[in-house]
């Protein structure tokens, strides 16, 4: 199988002028094109931040991080943005939803960084809701939705722009657990049947069971 | 990206509502106070038309039979006059002396505060459209008056020093170049001729002699159209004399020298009143004015810190807590650019809008309310008929004032948005997304 998520000897730090906390110890991961994983462990485990050092929001101290084949330490803040914008589709536990806007243009924010008409921006967005089963509410702003249906939203979001790599962080965390169902089945749809790969983190036993791999973490370490 | 620009401001519509209120009063306030300044800035860098730096005016009064030193031997009209060109030969062998002139009035000299003002007509055509007013200016031929001001005439007229020794008739006229146009679309006016209806109601026809170039009659107007007639006598008892010092003497000295020495310079009944440079006289005139356009402009300046800080601080609070947006949009895909170009875009077509309303408003008000364009845009035009520059051609006067307005608000609110908005774009994104 063909590796889409390598990191190498990844190490991360937090420095204050006090103390120096070491998130992540020297972590070794591969993860395999059109896989789902989930990445489990106690709050404070470092979960989070190995899944923001995949997704290129955060630096390592020290190691290197290959996404689809290409070496993302020494890229620069503009190749940085476009790779994130091709590749990654971030989901998050709070959903991080601009309110402001409605469902279709909070949908359309990943592709307002590309060269694209606005017919065929358009034509994502209708296609990603669809895929979520929000087509009919389009027009409606994420405070006049439930919790679960501004998590299909973001969903819709990630996948707009045909990332290959979905990184979710406990994304039913907030969820209660009907809608956190829901979620996890359309997350299992787009792994098996558009073959994205997808990268969980969660609290939840029976939902990383449900994934095709369990990487546990300790204090910053990968459990065996 | 306009699109979401304006999705944006739509979506944020109650918080920008007041900034946009607050934009469309900051537009009208600010149209009306950059006019003031800009007609103020403009008006005191126009050429006057003459080269004031070397002349000095002398005010000759004659005694009256009431006093002690006045004698009645003197006062025939050919004496006076011959007083008086004792006084000009006097002044005129004064070393550093370059050329004297004098003209019997007291008050209608140039850039004195009072004005004579005539209407004259043109013969060949409508007499309802084609009726002018000028100001007019009394000069004594064969007294070098043109050349001692350092006026200059135009392409096709006699020279500023023909014009000076040339004979005149009673009502013959020389113009500037702005009457000129106003009657005949251009300067060509020589041997052309204009005529007026004095108080017995006689058609009094002026043949054109000379047409010079404008000239500025008060420092504190802009340029108004003028007209020079021919003086022989005068029973006014007082006598303007204008003096052109050569280019190395120092004005002030001489004036100095000549309040010193005044009884040198009394001839007959004629005795120097007051002497001072034409510099001194142009602050002394324009003084009041000046204090009014300082004031304004000064309160321009404290108007534009206060409204600009209060703009800033408006739009630097609203960009501040888009930080979780803009950790999401980088999120992404945006860079950091992406995010600034958002916002300042938010904030320029917020502003545009806002001073396309305001500048609109203003001018109905001001069209519906003369004295604010009277007391702006044209306010210098009382009685007058001002040279048609930009500054009294209100369409376009307009056009430059608005975008003048425009260039000011969108600048004030780029810098209250660039600011907060290069700080959020920097902030990483996992932060960002932290903030509530």
């Amino acid at each position: 199988m063909e590796t889409i998520i390598k990191l190498t000897e990844v190490n991360k730090i937090y420095r204050t002028k006090e103390i120096e906390t070491q998130a992540l110890d020297n972590v070794n991961v591969e993860i395999e094109k059109g896989s789902f994983v989930s990445i489990m462990g106690p709050s404070g485990c470092g979960k989070s931040t190995l899944l923001n050092i995949m997704g290129l929001l955060d630096n390592p101290t020290s190691g290197q991080v290959e996404i689809a084949g290409v070496v993302a330490n020494n890229m620069n803040e503009k190749a940085l943005a476009s790779f994130r914008n091709s590749t990654l589709g971030f989901v998050f536990q709070s959903f991080h939803l601009i309110n402001s806007l409605s469902v279709t243009d909070n949908v359309m924010l990943p592709l307002l960084y590309r060269n694209m008409n606005g017919k065929e921006r358009n034509r994502l967005v209708a296609e990603a809701l669809e895929k979520v089963g929000l087509s009919h509410r389009i027009n409606h702003r994420p405070s006049q939705l439930s919790g679960g249906q501004c998590q299909r939203v973001a969903i819709a979001r990630a996948i707009v722009g045909s990332p290959k790599i979905i990184l979710a962080d406990e994304p039913c965390g907030n969820l209660d657990s009907k809608m956190s169902a829901d979620i996890m089945d359309l997350l299992q749809r787009l792994n098996r049947e558009h073959g994205k790969t997808v990268v969980m983190v969660t609290h939840n036993e029976d939902q990383a069971r449900q994934t095709d791999r369990i990487i546990r973490f300790f204090d910053g370490r990968q459990v065996v | 990206m306009l699109k979401m620009i304006v999705k944006n401001l739509w979506s944020h519509r109650k918080d920008n509502g007041w900034i946009f209120i607050e934009l469309i009063i900051v537009s009208i306030i600010l149209w009306v106070l950059l006019d003031v300044s800009a007609v103020y800035l403009y008006n005191d860098t126009m050429s006057l038309g003459y080269d004031n730096n070397q002349l000095c005016k002398i005010d000759l009064v004659s005694y009256m039979p009431a006093d002690v030193k006045y004698n009645s031997d003197y006062d025939s009209l050919d004496l006076r006059k011959e007083h008086v060109d004792r006084i000009m030969r006097k002044l005129k062998a004064q070393k550093g002396v370059e050329n004297v002139t004098y003209q019997f009035t007291s008050w209608n000299y140039i850039n004195s505060e009072s004005n004579m003002t005539y209407h004259y007509i043109s013969g060949n055509q409508s007499i309802d459209s084609l009726v002018k007013q000028v100001d007019v200016i009394r000069f004594i031929p064969g007294n070098n008056f043109f050349e001692t001001y350092g006026m200059e005439s135009v392409a096709g007229s006699p020279s500023a020093e023909e014009l000076s020794k040339m004979d005149y008739g009673y009502s013959d006229i020389i113009v500037t170049e702005d009457y000129a146009r106003r009657f005949f679309g251009d300067e060509n006016a020589v041997g052309k001729k204009l005529y007026f209806i004095n108080s017995n109601n006689d058609t009094i026809w002026s043949p054109i002699k000379g047409v010079l170039k404008d000239v500025r009659h008060q420092q504190f107007r802009p340029v108004n159209s003028l007209a020079f007639r021919p003086q022989y006598d005068s029973k006014e008892p007082e006598v303007t004399m204008t003096v052109r010092l050569l280019p190395n003497v120092d004005v002030e000295e001489f004036v100095k020298m000549l309040e010193s020495s005044e009884d040198d310079f009394s001839s007959g009944n004629y005795y120097v009143f007051d002497v001072c440079s034409y510099n001194d006289l142009i602050r002394k005139v324009g003084g009041e004015y000046e204090i009014f356009n300082r004031l304004v402009f000064v309160l321009m300046i404290f108007f534009m810190i206060n409204v600009g800080l209060g703009i800033m601080g408006t739009f630097w609070l609203q960009t501040r807590n888009r930080t979780r947006d803009a950790g999401v949009m980088r999120s992404f895909g945006a860079t950091r650019w992406n995010i600034r170009k958002m916002l300042l875009g938010e904030g320029v077509v917020l502003s545009t809008i806002a001073v396309a309303i305001g500048c609109f408003i203003y001018y109905h008000v001001a069209l519906e309310f003369p004295f604010l364009s009277k007391a702006f845009a044209i306010r210098y035009d009382e009685g007058f008929n001002i040279i048609d520059y930009w500054v009294t051609n209100f369409g376009e006067h307009f056009m430059i004032i608005s975008l003048l307005c425009y260039v000011v608000v969108v600048l004030t609110v780029s810098i209250g948005i660039y600011i907060p908005a290069r700080k959020i774009s920097n902030v990483n994104p996992i932060d960002a997304l932290r903030e509530e």
